[in-house]
């Protein structure tokens, strides 16, 4: 289809020193504007496959394999354009950071695609007033928290606009508060400029949000489908220990418990009316 | 080996122009064998209070009295090992610190470095690899070989091995997928109910509802509250004004209250709430 975004296509990656492959022959397809949630346990390749799509690792096969993106082949000489559409929030932003200052570090991003210098400061005050983090703009990153910083490291992404954003548990430090209010900034960018999202979470109330769920394990993709479909398969769920949302634990708990709870109430709003019904009717 | 803040106020780089307060006269007790989670949003003081703990930062003024340990502004690092032996700290992605060149010699490091021998070292070592499940295979693979969440726990094994009397950790389980998650809490419950007091810094009320005895509460730098869970947790306007949720199964709760549910004590956790509303059923109509 043509408004696929990011096409990927038989990769494989090995990482050095090691005999099994981290990812084994993956191919998958994700459409412009829409929102994938990538999850699966720890070391089931979700983090590889970000790099490989920002051209930071080379896959293992390059000869009957491709990574498309926005519609280039990615090769050596063009990787460094496609960088400038993908943006990588990692998980642990202290191995990020490159400026003296909160606001250099976001400057260094935006200098680095010949930005102008007032456009730059008119951005830097633009995006750090959206993670709230404006009154800290002279700080040295170091200096703060676990969750300043991913705040500091999302507001460095949103300055350079890219087509896609990749967050690599980069909500993971924030408190409930923050991250909400973090993704809901992204989904806005999603819904207003077709921002591309893929989400690397744990977090299973974050993948509610997405459009698309892909399930890594082992170096493979072993099913693709919307939230509702991934959660629902029982099987699925326990081999790959995904872990499921509150609203799924309780309706288990539930129907554990003796109680007939229908598939088709899968969130807060109609759990809480179907139980609110009953109580009234017994 | 109880805890006791007194009073107690830092402030970062006093004297210069990046001075900022840290926290403000924090006063709290925490009982010996208990589990307390430490909460408040980001930028509230709980990694200040924690560096408190093991003396990695003094006070500016106030008193922090911690295994037969007083610090104040005026203690001095000279003596403060045997303290960093009582008093574990796993910090933010503690695996960043890994540093040795295999699994089993990271781990050994901290006990060797507490005058454990080399022979007792290694014992430690083993048991609390073990204990957080790595294998035994990869204890003499470089640290930097395992994948992200192996490196957590080799990080967490290596404070682990001192068995210090105080655990205290600053999200431990970011990152790690729900089932490692479920795996490193237990962990330190059993330790907690092994008889150490383990303190736990988080933005996780889930695990709070599950795992805390008691709870502190500090926002702008300020002691908001302690108190137990299910106290703290029924508020859910005083919650908001000190930008914290309450745990899914709360506001699930509060919810159903909200309708035509009736709760005697407020369920903290999944499993308590389907129990309270099934009871809620049987008991016939309400309005």
């Amino acid at each position: 289809m043509s408004n696929d975004i990011i096409k990927i296509n038989n990769i494989s990656y090995t990482y050095p020193d090691t005999d099994n492959p981290a990812l084994k022959n993956i191919s998958l397809n994700i459409v412009q504007g829409s929102w994938t949630a990538l999850i699966g346990h720890n070391g089931s390749g979700k983090s590889t496959l970000a790099k490989i799509i920002d051209g930071l690792i080379i896959p293992d096969n390059i000869s009957n394999s491709s990574i498309t993106i926005d519609g280039t082949v990615m090769s050596p000489e063009n990787v460094w354009d496609i960088r400038n559409n993908v943006g990588v929030v990692f998980q642990n932003p202290d191995n990020q950071f490159v400026g003296a200052t909160v606001e250099d570090d976001i400057a260094f991003g935006l200098e680095n695609r010949n930005i102008p210098r007032d456009e730059i400061d008119t951005t830097i005050e633009r995006v750090l007033t959206e993670v709230k983090m404006l009154e800290f703009r002279k700080k040295e990153p170091q200096t703060l928290s676990g969750g300043q910083k991913q705040r500091v490291a999302l507001a460095g992404i949103f300055a350079i606009n890219p087509k896609i954003i990749i967050l690599d548990e980069a909500t993971s430090m924030l408190d409930p508060e923050g991250r909400s209010q973090t993704l809901s900034i992204v989904k806005d960018l999603q819904k207003t400029q077709g921002l591309t999202v893929i989400s690397i979470t744990h977090d299973v109330d974050e993948v509610m949000l997405a459009d698309q769920v892909i399930v890594l394990d082992d170096g493979q993709v072993v099913e693709k489908g919307v939230p509702s479909q991934i959660f629902n398969n029982e099987e699925l769920v326990r081999r790959t220990q995904i872990g499921l949302p509150f609203i799924y634990r309780l309706r288990n708990a539930l129907i554990q418990k003796g109680m007939q709870v229908p598939v088709e109430i899968n969130t807060k709003e109609k759990l809480v009316k179907y139980l609110c019904q009953l109580n009234s009717k017994m | 080996m109880s805890i006791e803040f007194e009073n107690v106020s830092y402030i970062y780089n006093p004297g210069t122009p990046m001075q900022a307060q840290g926290v403000k006269n924090v006063s709290f007790k925490i009982k010996e064998g208990t589990f307390t989670a430490l909460v408040g949003h980001t930028g509230s003081g709980k990694s200040t209070i924690m560096q408190h703990l093991n003396g990695l930062q003094k006070p500016s003024s106030g008193k922090v009295k911690i295994a037969g340990y007083e610090l104040d502004s005026k203690t001095s690092d000279k003596g403060l090992n045997q303290l960093r032996k009582k008093v574990g700290l796993v910090f933010q992605f503690p695996e960043s610190q890994l540093f040795e060149e295999t699994v089993l010699k990271d781990v050994m490091f901290g006990p060797k470095n507490f005058g454990f021998s080399e022979k007792e070292a290694e014992t430690q070592a083993k048991k609390w690899l073990k204990r957080v499940n790595i294998a035994e295979k990869l204890f003499s693979k470089s640290p930097f070989d395992l994948s992200g969440g192996q490196m957590r726990r080799v990080a967490i094994a290596g404070v682990l091995a001192s068995e210090p009397d105080i655990l205290c950790l600053d999200e431990p389980a970011a990152g790690l997928d729900p089932q490692g998650k479920k795996e490193m809490f237990q962990i330190f419950k059993n330790y907690q109910t092994e008889g150490h007091t383990v303190i736990l810094v988080t933005h996780e009320m889930n695990d709070v509802a599950r795992y805390a005895d008691n709870m502190l509460v500090m926002d702008g730098g300020e002691l908001a509250i302690s108190g137990k869970p299910k106290d703290i947790f029924k508020d859910s306007e005083w919650l908001a004004q000190h930008h914290l949720s309450a745990p899914s199964a709360v506001e699930f709760g509060h919810q159903l209250q909200n309708s035509n549910f009736k709760f005697d004590t407020l369920p903290l956790t999944v499993d308590n709430l389907a129990d309270s509303i099934i009871d809620n059923l049987k008991e016939g109509p309400h309005e």
